[in-house]
């Protein structure tokens, strides 16, 4: 059957095109820009076959169109400020060069954030049920939680900088705080509000601890926790680089100040991009522990 | 307490507390059921008959008085006594075969394997079989209470509490299940207690060896059901002894419509 050609395609085809057409900016290679597109273009078809949905066609031309106006307003028009808004050949180029480097920031920031959430997730997870299944504890401490959790802990960065004896430990100190409020609370309101029933069928058992949390409430609790971990990671990269642009040595946010200083923003905007991609794939990741874990749930 | 009496009740007393309000639900109530007896419990909404239910599920603990199930007086729930509610009672993470599994393996403590097998053959007792591996979400009302059924017969249960099962069903579902539940009541091995709460007084002459009849709390007519088991529903329609205990139960709810609005007209007088 004969495929039409979709906007999505001419907007590759002009894609490509462009980037191999001269410009009014000098471009050191190109390579890295072409696999990107072509990459991106592999995705879209990979995803549009497996899914047969049209929302993937729509966000190819999204994301064609956005980096079509960026190579033309920038590499072949030079219609902004080169210093600022460098081209996207030059910004994909520097991922090949400096990939050793990033890399290293991924690893040392995701190994902050990894513990950031197995503390904060296992304090607000088990004192949160802690809390939610008896209600004088429940009464007493939710209040408290609602004034203490909106405070943004990025503002208590510098303070706790000062007070912990290693950047890394108040990184992960402030991680810690950003993971653990929200969920305490969640973990709290929902062990509280367990539907009775449920309840009921469990305690009819003669169920010990042990059995009552590890296979009724944490189970229960499961959903909630589950989709609260991308907005979640969200706010740990959030926080994360934040603290990391005060003090580090390493990491995403290092990355990004470091090149800031000496605005080299062709590096700013790649370091950017790269946060972006390693929150997305672990989204992924969180997507497919959600379609795993929690198979049970309707819809 | 008599051997043979699975329940014995004396002297109840329960109410729920508010601010501000204080609703006495049972008072000085008393109630015995052999064992081995099928009772249905009828009576209008709010006259306590739920409430009696998880009092004697030991989900609740009375005011005072004394419960006693199989000659114990203990607190609390028994891994004797099994229950079945009327808002499906399943645990929705878990699949049909794994409900049945962790309550035998809850009440037995048996090994997986042997749990396994044992959930298997309940599940085709409930005609079930194919959706052992099916999650509560995936399966009908219907289905899900014959799960839940199937799970409390698979803890061996010795007394069988069912808080109007059938009442959230469509009729075809419900009769079904009464079939279901009579084929369970008058098996071979007869030796579990069952106690149904229902408002539907059909269901209780279908099911039942013995009907209390509950009104505000207090037992209002207690009698023996006199049909031979198995019972045919066409053939007790037929029946007068049946009409005439039907007309009496609709007569007490009819009573009971009559005092309520007795008590609207005194308080909008008063």
């Amino acid at each position: 059957m004969k495929r039409k050609l979709s906007l999505s395609d001419g907007l590759f085809f002009l894609l490509v095109a462009a980037a191999f057409l001269p410009g009014a900016r000098a471009v050191s290679s190109r390579t890295a820009f072409i696999t990107v597109i072509l990459t991106v273009e592999a995705s879209f078809l990979w995803y549009r076959l497996r899914t047969k949905k049209k929302a993937a066609g729509d966000i190819s031309i999204v994301v064609f169109g956005f980096l079509l106006l960026w190579e033309v307003t920038t590499t072949k028009l030079d219609l902004l400020s080169p210093i600022l808004v460098p081209g996207p050949e030059a910004v994909f180029q520097v991922f090949p060069v400096q990939w050793e480097t990033m890399l290293k920031g991924v690893f040392s920031s995701l190994e902050l954030i990894l513990w950031g959430f197995v503390a904060g997730l296992s304090a607000s997870v088990s004192l949160g049920l802690f809390v939610g299944c008896i209600p004088r504890l429940r009464n007493l401490f939710l209040p408290i939680a609602r004034v203490l959790s909106p405070i943004p802990p990025i503002i208590c960065a510098p303070y706790i900088i000062a007070l912990m004896p290693t950047f890394r430990s108040a990184s992960l100190l402030v991680l810690v705080l950003g993971i653990f409020w929200p969920n305490f609370m969640k973990m709290a309101e929902q062990t509280g509000s367990m539907d009775p029933k449920l309840l009921d069928s469990a305690r009819m058992m003669d169920l010990n601890l042990p059995t009552m949390v590890f296979r009724i409430y944490l189970p229960y609790l499961l959903p909630g926790l589950i989709s609260g971990l991308k907005v979640m990671l969200s706010t740990s990269f959030l926080l994360l680089t934040m603290a990391e642009m005060m003090g580090a040595a390493s990491g995403l946010g290092y990355y990004i100040r470091r090149n800031t200083d000496f605005a080299n923003y062709t590096n700013v905007v790649a370091g950017i991009i790269l946060v972006g991609v390693v929150i997305t794939i672990l989204n992924l990741g969180i997507g497919w522990i959600e379609k795993h874990l929690i198979r049970w749930r309707k819809g | 307490m008599s051997e043979q009496e699975a329940i014995r009740v004396s002297g109840l007393c329960f109410r729920y507390s508010s601010p501000g309000r204080e609703e006495q639900v049972l008072n000085d109530f008393h109630i015995s059921v052999p064992a081995g007896q099928f009772l249905a419990v009828v009576g209008p909404s709010g006259c306590g008959k739920s409430t009696l239910l998880s009092l004697l599920a030991g989900l609740r603990q009375p005011i005072s008085g004394v419960i006693e199930r199989f000659g114990e007086a203990k607190c609390g729930p028994d891994l004797r006594v099994g229950v079945v509610f009327q808002h499906y009672s399943l645990f929705p993470w878990m699949t049909a075969k794994q409900n049945l599994i962790f309550g035998i393996r809850q009440a037995k403590k048996y090994r997986k394997k042997e749990a396994e097998l044992l959930a298997q053959h309940f599940l085709e007792q409930v005609e079930l079989k194919e959706a052992a591996d099916k999650y509560p979400h995936q399966l009908s009302g219907g289905m899900q209470q014959r799960v839940a059924i199937a799970r409390m017969m698979a803890m061996d249960a010795d007394l069988f509490l069912m808080d109007e099962p059938f009442g959230a069903l469509d009729t075809k579902t419900k009769l079904a299940l009464q079939q279901l539940l009579q084929r369970l009541g008058c098996g071979e091995d007869q030796k579990k207690t069952i106690v149904l709460v229902t408002h539907d007084i059909e269901e209780a002459l279908f099911l039942a060896d013995r009907i209390v009849f509950l009104r505000g709390g207090s037992i209002q007519a207690d009698f023996t059901v006199p049909f031979e088991r198995p019972r045919d529903r066409a053939g007790l329609g037929t029946n007068p002894e049946y009409n005439d205990l039907r007309r009496f139960l609709l007569n007490q709810f009819g009573a009971e419509k009559e005092r309520e609005a007795e008590d609207r007209r005194e308080e909008d007088m008063g």
